[in-house]
């Protein structure tokens, strides 16, 4: 990993179209500013580490759901 | 073709039917294409099989069904690779997680399936912001089902 010193106000440039901007400092917390095209997805680890962890529970379906979802079909909502 | 599922046996499918995530679904980002297949007419539950994998098999619902305030705000880089011309083009889905306990099932509705209708894309939609949960209780007032409806559940 590239470890940079960095003061409040000072940007680094990621190939031609990432701009990453330190907008503020308070104690532990660091305010980032990011400028890139709309097509690179920007997120927050841990965001994306729970989606996954959800995916992966939901993908886990227990058996015998089948014969239960179609009883509760006419339950919930319409 | 055939489709294998561990869930709902061998399915009869054409490729025109199958939905393509061009970037897979996270944690699954191998898995690319998949069948949408309705739980039954006028319910708001759907299966979503991987076309390869007979072992994968999301269970998916109508957020609107159960949520009728639910909103999500699409971006233009989601509008730009689903295709999409007009927002009546997208279905929207939300992936349930259902434990032994079928009362407990949840819904996630901070990262939503978009699909594109007309020509068949889909992704899962992560917004950089949102109020939503990965684990939104679907059935709020549980009490209300049946116990022989639960115990067949497990």
């Amino acid at each position: 990993m590239l470890i940079l010193n960095r003061k409040k106000g000072e940007t680094i440039v990621i190939g031609d179209n990432i701009r990453v901007t330190i907008a503020d400092i308070q104690g532990d917390n660091v305010k980032i500013g990011i400028e890139a095209s709309q097509d690179i997805v920007i997120l927050r680890e841990e965001i994306q580490e729970a989606i996954k962890t959800a995916n992966r529970q939901a993908s886990e379906t227990p058996k015998g759901i089948v014969d239960s979802l179609a009883k509760l079909n006419t339950m919930i909502g319409k | 073709m055939q489709i294998k599922s561990k869930l709902l046996g061998d399915i009869e499918a054409e490729e025109s039917q199958f939905i393509y995530f061009p970037d897979g679904i996270p944690a699954f980002e191998n898995e690319k294409k998949f069948l949408l297949i309705e739980m039954q007419e006028t319910t708001p539950f759907f299966y979503l099989q991987s076309v390869i994998n007979p072992n994968l098999c999301f269970i998916l619902a109508d957020p609107f069904a159960f949520l009728p305030a639910y909103q999500i705000e699409l971006e233009k880089e989601q509008e730009k690779r689903l295709q999409l011309q007009d927002a009546s083009e997208a279905n929207i889905f939300v992936i349930l997680t259902i434990p032994e306990d079928f009362r407990k099932t949840t819904a996630n509705l901070l990262a939503p399936l978009i699909v594109n209708r007309t020509n068949r894309r889909g992704l899962q939609y992560v917004p950089v912001r949102s109020e939503y949960s990965t684990k939104y209780p679907i059935f709020q007032n549980s009490a209300a089902l049946p116990d022989a409806a639960v115990g067949e559940a497990r």
